[in-house]
């Protein structure tokens, strides 16, 4: 295989978005090093401002069009690209606003705190371009060291320094049957593009190359069963961090996924809807059950987690065109949701220095906004209408319809049932239970921001959802020859709002 | 236009009370009233064009279509239409300029005037349907309207009691209803009026067998079913034994609603129903004679509870019950002019008496009690002449308005065979008690010595002016509608069994006519007699009495017997149901399943070991487990 590099000025504009961030993210380490009394806040505003200027960046590529491939088609720009660049982008300027008071706690490093934030971002914007076997593996192991170090970032905390090691062992494990996994297709077929390996039959070797690539894909998501890592992790990890944690790789990492089992796998398409119907009913059903026994917040939103990846993945097993659709406008949901769930547990543990449920009792005498806006973040991750959640749950469980996957249907809507006893049962304690220290509760502007901007998408998404329909349509359009109803009909119009 | 407008200006009125009446306020009967008077002056209009003797249809919109079915909303006017158009709203008119004054300074004044609104919309469009669905939403409609106008006082136990069994009771003759007109879609495959009547003729041979879901054989006529199932509700909504006992508890709501739904419009609607289906009726003799016995029963249980009644609304309560049910009759014995007659001229003078109770009640500082009152006449001019001539309207005394249609229903009842004789013979007894009991009324509130509350007393005159002209007014009606051509007018449209109505050319009809007289001059004497001349006669003769006066004073005990009979059982058998059924049953399904998937959730957190090495064989004997079921599929 020759591999002849050359780079033309078009081909250099693909490449702007990461360049620019690349660019950013060694102004804000410098930055950092040469003015030592720069207050650490502005770093962080600084990064922001990047973020923002890669973000309109991405909005241009998204409204112009434009696209293509790069590397011998390793990297690719295209809508599905720049949809989860978006997502990522968008997610690390609300993570780095949620993190200004949280980065206070630190007692070294930190300015390098933002610099490793903005690396992982880079990363996981590779990740969203990755087109080949050899591009997910390398954009997968570049964005996840910036997490190891940030998941350790408490160096005086045992749960933090052991989330980090716990993490490092297991997501090196991955790595291994990810390498493993990729060795077995490029022994079987000799191709690592996507679009090139569509084999025409399933070896063993391919299929066990697939699925260990599927393993380490589902760790990186937490897909049960290669979820383990993911309750001590977040619970040990800085909040923000575990914020970051469990919106931004899973969206990057479903971009690979949609990849893979839409371009490469698709003609296979009857032997792996069952791999992932399993995988989405045991996350569901795991996720769910296992949160109402948790009395920390952070092990609840981490198991509440697993289980909303199982909602996603329901979606892929549809395996159509309304499939991928479902599962962009759910990400998005999730992350407005989540995101927002997460800095009300930030701004909480920020003043209480706790994460336990029990310390919520009362929560709206202390600060009526914030309990309300946990309210509106647990009923929509809960998918109570008219709140984003409910049009993402009926989004992914249409699609699934149109593909007659009943049980699954059944099974996720038991589990909704199951999940809303937990998300009520913090809900409870906020509205009903008593404060034990009626102190009011205050937040910082930049909290605020983060929480007024999960308010306003998750109200935003549930109530007007069409644009952001239209968005996720057209960013999936290049599977329009999926089998499949939804296919013929692009377009999906749901009863409210659009 | 001008047809549509009629209920469409009420509606109107209810939607900007309903939805701005937290602004309006006190300002609240400048938006009705116009409303209603309006609507009132296009009915003249109508009754205008119609008189001629053409029947106009508006479709308004096609409501819904499924396979055969396929309902139109439209109004329908004919003669019966328009007479009813103009009591409906004439009294709501009048009733809505008495409320201005009845209800000042109330708290819920707009959300009243927005529920009269509503009333009067959902009535004229009863009035007016053109076929069974539309007939049975806004039967169900009114009903809706009287629950929530008797509750008016929600704050009160007593008028939420009261609404909640003027609805229970309601929905008992509903379902019957329902099932009438689910009966007529199965046999005539629609539901318009025109088709129904026309195909009705057709349909006198069939029979449905009742018992064939358990196997046995009991045939019975498919019209007569149809008939008894509609009446089912007519006995629900006008109050006929035995489901009459919701109509005098209704009184806890304000005495306005007394008179426009409980007097006037909504309880007449069974007989104007009655009246309007004539064609169905007449097909079905059995039918008719259970109307006519059961509008006789109720008529003298009615009168026989007035007589001793002590809460000045609740007499004439019962009197309308007794009233209802002789309209009724008349129905059942086929004058279903006569009983449409006297339906017109009840609700001017019956509207009047309840009018006038308010009147007193608001004077007396909502004192309800007649032992309470006495020597009203001099303070209460307006009220007391108003309420006379009422009263003698009712009684049947002659030349006023209830004398002409009460001598038309008993003509007319005994020119109707050997039942409408017996059946007259009672009605005349009637008579007598009807006088009586309405006198009583007049003698013990108005003449005497005064047993006002002293507290009271000082201070008592007429009230606002508001309310003394409807009382003029209908007053006035009382007299003059009997006058009125209405049975000329109404003939040609409700056709008896026997073909058309006969009227005065009958040679029992001046012999009829005295004696009816004689009876209500002989009831109001006795009157005289026993609550002026001696006023120590009535609680001797209710000693020598006991037991009559005791049935008559607690209603036949029918209240007792319902609660014995239905609503403790009921409640017991609820009672069961929860403590058996969902508290041990589904209560604890519902918790087991609960306390399972939290049980599952604490053994499931024990793999969470926190060691990294069991972390790792786990994902390892997933990927392992995932490849032996791909590798061996």
């Amino acid at each position: 295989m020759t591999f002849t590099l050359t780079l033309s000025g078009a081909d250099l504009l693909l490449l702007l978005p990461e360049m620019l961030l690349t660019v950013w993210l060694c102004v804000v380490l410098t930055m950092d090093f040469a003015m030592p009394r720069l207050p650490k806040d502005r770093l962080a505003y600084l990064s922001v401002a990047g973020l923002a200027g890669v973000l309109a960046n991405l909005v241009w590529f998204d409204l112009a069009g434009i696209g293509g491939t790069l590397f011998a088609h390793m990297f690719v720009v295209d809508r599905l690209a720049v949809f989860f660049k978006i997502f990522i982008v968008g997610t690390t300027i609300l993570v780095i606003l949620a993190s200004v008071d949280y980065v206070r706690r630190f007692r070294f490093f930190k300015g390098e705190y933002y610099f490793l934030v903005l690396m992982s971002a880079l990363g996981m914007m590779f990740m969203a371009s990755a087109n080949d076997l050899l591009s997910v593996f390398i954009t997968l192991e570049f964005s996840t060291f910036g997490f190891y170090v940030l998941v350790a970032y408490l160096r005086d905390d045992v749960a933090s320094n052991e989330a980090g090691l716990k993490f490092f062992i297991l997501g090196v494990f991955a790595a291994g049957l990810l390498a493993y996994g990729i060795s077995l297709v490029y022994g079987e077929t000799g191709k690592l593009v996507f679009s090139d390996i569509a084999s025409p039959s399933a070896t063993p070797g391919l299929v066990i190359g697939f699925l260990l690539i599927f393993a380490a894909l589902g760790f990186k998501i937490g897909a049960v069963p290669f979820h383990s890592w993911i309750p001590d992790t977040y619970h040990g990890a800085p909040t923000p961090v575990t914020a970051f944690l469990s919106i931004a790789p899973k969206g990057a990492a479903f971009a690979i996924l949609i990849r893979m089992f839409f371009v490469s796998l698709a003609a296979f398409k009857p032997a792996w809807v069952l791999l992932l119907v399993g995988a989405s009913i045991l996350s569901m059903t795991y996720g769910n059950i296992v949160a109402i026994a948790q009395r920390n917040i952070k092990r609840l939103l981490a198991y509440s987690g697993i289980a909303q990846i199982g909602n996603i993945l329901i979606g892929l097993a549809a395996g159509t065109k309304m499939g991928g659709d479902a599962i962009l406008f759910y990400l998005l949901t999730y992350l407005f949701a989540n995101l927002g769930a997460f800095a009300i547990v930030i701004a909480v543990g920020n003043l209480i220095r706790s994460d336990e449920i029990e310390d919520y009792n009362g929560l709206n005498r202390r600060s009526p906004f914030l309990a309300f806006a946990m309210l509106v973040f647990l009923l929509s991750l809960a998918g109570v209408p008219p709140l984003a959640g409910f049009i993402g749950k009926l989004y992914i469980f249409l699609a699934a319809i149109d593909e007659g996957l009943y049980t699954l249907i059944a099974v996720g809507l038991i589990n909704i049932v199951i999940s809303m006893y937990y998300y009520l049962v913090v809900v409870k304690k906020m509205y009903i239970n008593e404060p034990t220290d009626p102190s009011p509760l205050t937040i910082s502007p930049p909290m605020k921001v983060v929480v007024y901007a999960g308010l306003a998408g998750t109200l935003f998404l549930g109530i007007y959802p069409q644009p952001a329909i239209n968005w996720v349509v057209a960013a999936t359009l290049m599977f329009s020859n999926l089998a499949g109803p939804a296919a013929a009909a692009p377009t999906l119009v749901l009863p409210i709002g659009g | 236009m001008l047809y549509t407008l009629i209920p469409l200006l009420p509606l109107a009125a209810f939607l900007i009370l309903g939805l701005f009446g937290h602004w309006i306020k006190d300002r609240a009967h400048l938006v009705a009233v116009p409303a209603v008077l309006t609507s009132f002056l296009f009915s003249l209009f109508v009754f205008d064009e119609v008189a001629g003797g053409k029947n106009v249809t508006i479709p308004l919109y096609t409501w819904l279509t499924s396979g055969d079915l396929r309902i139109e909303l439209s109004l329908y006017f004919d003669r019966l239409t328009a007479v009813m158009l103009l009591l409906v709203t004439i009294v709501s008119g009048l009733v809505h300029v008495y409320t201005i004054g009845y209800m000042h300074g109330e708290r819920g004044y707009a959300r009243f005037f927005a529920y009269i609104a509503l009333f009067t919309f959902s009535m004229l469009m009863l009035v007016m349907a053109d076929n069974f669905l539309q007939l049975f939403v806004f039967w169900e409609a009114v009903g809706l309207c009287s629950y929530l106008l008797i509750g008016h006082w929600y704050e009160r136990q007593t008028a939420r009691d009261a609404a909640t069994k003027a609805f229970i009771v309601n929905r008992v003759g509903d379902f019957g209803f329902l099932l009438g007109v689910l009966l007529i879609w199965l046999s005539f495959g629609s539901l318009e009026y025109r088709h129904v009547f026309a195909q009705a003729a057709d349909l006198t041979g069939e029979t449905l067998n009742l018992l064939s879901p358990i196997g046995g054989t009991w045939e019975v006529s498919t019209l007569t079913l149809i008939c008894l199932l509609l009446f089912l509700g007519a006995v629900g909504k006008s109050a006929q034994v035995p489901l009459h006992v919701w109509l005098p508890d209704a009184m806890e709501g304000p005495t306005p609603i007394s008179a426009l739904i409980h007097a006037a419009t909504m309880v007449t609607a069974g007989v104007f129903m009655v009246a309007r289906m004539a064609p169905l009726y007449n097909l079905s003799a059995a039918a008719m004679d259970v109307v006519a016995v059961t509008g006789t029963v109720t008529m003298v249980l009615g009168a026989t509870i007035a007589l001793t009644q002590h809460d000045i609304k609740r007499v004439v309560a019962w009197s309308t019950v007794s009233q209802l049910g002789f309209m009724m009759m008349a129905c059942g014995l086929g004058a279903y002019v006569a009983g449409i007659f006297h339906l017109l001229t009840h609700g001017a003078f019956k509207a009047l008496l309840f009018l006038g109770c308010g009147s007193v009640i608001i004077a007396l500082h909502h004192e309800q009690d007649m032992r309470k009152m006495g020597g009203l006449k001099d303070k209460l001019p307006v009220t007391y002449w108003t309420f006379v001539i009422g009263s003698l309207a009712l009684a049947g005394f002659p030349f006023t308005a209830g004398f002409f249609s009460k001598d038309e229903i008993l003509v007319e009842a005994w020119s109707a065979g050997a039942l409408g004789k017996t059946l007259a013979t009672f009605a005349l007894v009637t008579v007598v008690l009807t006088a009586f009991y309405s006198f009583r009324l007049v003698f013990v509130t108005f003449w005497g010595e005064s047993r006002v509350d002293p507290q009271h007393a000082g201070h008592l005159h007429e009230p606002s002016r508001t309310m003394t002209v409807p009382l003029v007014i209908l007053a006035f009606l009382s007299i003059v509608a009997g006058y009125a051509a209405i049975p000329d007018f109404l003939a040609p449209v409700l056709p008896g069994p026997r073909g058309l109505a006969i009227h005065h050319e009958h040679p029992a009809a001046g012999g009829m006519m005295a004696i009816a007289a004689v009876l209500g001059l002989v009831g109001i004497a006795a009157a005289y007699l026993v609550y002026v001349t001696s006023p120590g006669l009535p609680d001797r003769l209710a000693r020598q009495w006991q037991r009559a006066y005791r049935l008559s004073f607690n209603k036949w005990y029918v209240d007792e017997a319902y609660d014995r009979a239905v609503v403790r059982p009921t409640v017991r058998l609820a009672d069961r149901l929860w403590t058996w059924v969902d508290v041990a049953v589904i209560d604890g399904a519902v918790n087991g399943v609960a306390r399972t998937i939290a049980w599952w959730g604490w053994l499931m957190r024990l793999v969470q070991s926190g060691q990294t090495q069991h972390y790792a064989l786990g994902m390892t004997l997933g990927a392992v487990v995932i490849l032996t079921v791909y590798l061996l599929l």
